[in-house]
């Protein structure tokens, strides 16, 4: 239900736009597209904390398939990616999965994607290009495909 | 059905006495034929308990009060006001009777008029000619009716008559009717009676009570738990409990409110939702609880606790149904790192100069240019460089001397506590020497000095090698503690 209630962006224009028209806080733009098992997971996830989070970040939705301008640019081959900027700068985080552009794998825990976003956020106000995420996601990966632990 | 008259009954009814059970108002109903019965006043139980209540209760509303003995007309308050649900029961027994009786000349009627009394005044003023008396006596029916009722009871009386198919009732019939008809008129206006003057002298027994629940209620208590002196000492959680008459198997579930007695039947009960109904019901009597004492106690006789009990209640009660505020979800704080607001002082930056680094360690990390740099091996043949740390590099005035800042420290009152130990002679275990040495650091001290200068000169717990039992000379110790703290910080 994630889906029906956060904001999608239905062109590139949009995202380009929602991007760079925020100034303060983070911009969170989950690409997939809605019927997705992953996508609707992380709807849901990120749906629940978008109130929570309101003062320092702003969640969008982006259906790759309607928008496929940024597929190419942004390597958006998995069914979920979610890419985080501020100031119309991409911010990176080290998941310890290998992929440190974009998180592509589906979190369980509303905490533990709030800690990411106050992390990315707070270093982002510094300034900083690349932050380490407070958790070590690297066993998510390795069991890619298959089912998760 | 057999046929009962008057003496069948009154033969029956002496059966059903003699069996032993009380019997009330509706055993009769549903045991008489009343299709069949002639005379209702010989059903009526109830009035001939009434007509001296009556009497009573006229001539104690004329005499003076104060002539009254209090306690005599407390209690016949009290028994007066059982008799309400009584007679109640009695006019429903006579307004089905009369029904019965009157349907076969006007069949509607009973359901256009479903109060009894209505229905009783109606029949009477009608009789057997329904459309002339009705014209005849419409302004006795304005009086009892509304207009609208009376238009349609004048509608369908004008079919009747046009269709020609009711069959008129004899004189005899009609006058028996006629009769159960006053006896329900009678009956109710003793009611209205017994109910004024009960609440009119129980507001001055029990005037906050009253107040509270209202005479009829108060009273009903009042008897059942025998005086309003009883009343204020029962626990308020046993007055939900007084009166009821609900059943309940064991082994059986139940459904709602388990005590359904005399109290939950008072309209501020009956009125609120379900889900209320229990706190409701343990509010009210806590209060009536309250105002029994206050009225046993003879103060505030105007009953003005009372009242403001009963709107302490109400507020509560609508405060309670009012739906919980849908505040939305709290945002978190923007997580902005922001300076430490601690700066220094002495005894912070005493604090954190036991954690630097000492001179002999940054000397260890630094390499002498074009010297060969001396190395020694640790218990696993690790091979460590002391850089400009070693034996060779630095000596005399120049020599590196250790840091006494991060040294291992005991508080005052612990050393106290030891030497005190030693010195009692319940020390830990005395002859062995590494113990004494603990309990005494000074002691400890003056021996490391005569062991060896170098390793008194920054490091004094031997003690806790000794113990390891390294076979190591007095040289390689100075540097085992380096080792391990060089290991640390990998």
């Amino acid at each position: 239900m994630g889906s029906v209630f956060l904001p999608h962006l239905k062109s590139g224009w949009h995202v380009d736009q929602a991007i760079l028209s925020e100034d303060e806080r983070l911009v969170i733009i989950r690409f997939g597209v809605d019927w997705d098992k992953e996508c609707m997971l992380m709807d849901e996830l990120l749906y629940s904390i978008a109130e929570k989070v309101k003062n320092f970040a702003v969640i969008y939705l982006c259906d790759i398939n309607q928008v496929p301008d940024f597929n190419q640019m942004y390597e958006l081959y998995d069914p979920m990616t979610i890419m985080f900027f501020f100031r119309n700068k991409h911010m990176m985080c080290d998941f310890g999965t290998g992929n440190n552009n974009k998180l592509n794998f589906v979190l369980k825990d509303k905490q533990e994607l709030i800690d990411i976003i106050e992390t990315i956020y707070r270093g982002a106000r510094k300034g900083k290009g690349l932050v380490v995420s407070p958790k070590d996601y690297s066993s998510i990966m390795k069991n890619r495909g298959g089912t998760e632990i | 059905m057999k046929d009962i008259n008057g003496d069948d009954l009154s033969a029956n009814l002496k059966n059903f006495i003699s069996q032993g059970k009380e019997f009330t108002t509706l055993d009769l109903i549903s045991r008489v034929d009343l299709t069949t019965l002639k005379d209702i006043h010989k059903l009526s139980k109830v009035s001939k308990i009434i007509k001296p209540v009556l009497e009573k209760i006229s001539y104690l509303q004329e005499t003076e009060e104060t002539s009254i003995d209090d306690q005599l007309e407390y209690d016949f308050l009290i028994k007066i006001n059982d008799y309400s649900p009584e007679i109640q029961a009695e006019i429903s027994l006579i307004h089905n009777f009369i029904k019965i009786r009157y349907t076969p000349r006007f069949p509607e009627l009973s359901s256009l008029i479903t109060n009894p009394v209505d229905y009783a005044k109606t029949v009477k003023l009608l009789g057997n000619n329904l459309d002339i008396n009705l014209k005849k006596h419409e302004d006795q029916l304005k009086s009892f009716l509304t207009s609208e009722k009376i238009l349609v009871v004048t509608m369908s009386a004008s079919l009747q008559e046009q269709q020609n198919l009711h069959l008129s009732l004899s004189e005899e019939e009609l006058e028996t009717i006629i009769n159960a008809c006053d006896l329900l008129l009678w009956l109710d206006a003793s009611k209205t009676k017994i109910t004024n003057y009960v609440s009119s002298r129980l507001s001055k027994f029990a005037p906050n009570l009253t107040s509270l629940v209202g005479a009829h209620i108060s009273a009903q208590l009042m008897s059942a738990v025998g005086g309003l002196a009883n009343l204020s000492s029962t626990p308020s959680c046993n007055i939900p409990a007084i009166g009821n008459k609900r059943q309940v198997g064991i082994g059986f579930g139940q459904v709602g409110i388990r005590l359904q007695g005399i109290l939950y039947y008072h309209e501020l009960i009956q009125q609120i939702p379900d889900d209320y109904r229990k706190q409701a019901l343990r509010m009210l009597s806590g209060k009536i609880v309250l105002a029994a004492r206050i009225d046993l106690s003879k103060s505030h006789r105007d009953g003005n606790l009372g009242v403001q009990y009963k709107d302490e209640i109400l507020t509560k009660l609508e405060k309670l149904q009012i739906p919980p505020e849908n505040n939305g979800v709290k945002p978190l704080p923007i997580p902005i790192d922001k300076k430490s607001k601690k700066r220094s002082g002495k005894r912070f930056t005493k604090f954190k100069k036991q954690f630097e680094m000492s001179d002999l360690q940054k000397a260890q990390n630094r390499m002498a240019f074009g010297a060969k740099e001396e190395v020694i091996y640790d218990a696993f043949g690790q091979e460590i460089g002391m850089g400009m740390a070693g034996k060779s590099s630095g000596t005399g005035v120049r020599a590196v001397t250790a840091s006494t800042a991060n040294k291992a420290k005991m508080s005052k009152s612990m050393a106290n506590r030891l030497a005190n130990n030693s010195h009692n002679g319940t020390g830990l275990i005395e002859n062995n020497d590494d113990t004494l040495f603990f309990a005494n650091p000074d002691a400890k001290q003056l021996e490391a000095s005569n062991n060896n200068e170098n390793s008194s000169r920054w490091f004094t717990d031997k003690h806790r090698l000794e113990n390891l039992k390294r076979a190591h000379d007095s040289e390689s110790d100075t540097y085992s503690n380096s080792n391990s703290l060089k290991r640390l910080k990998r």
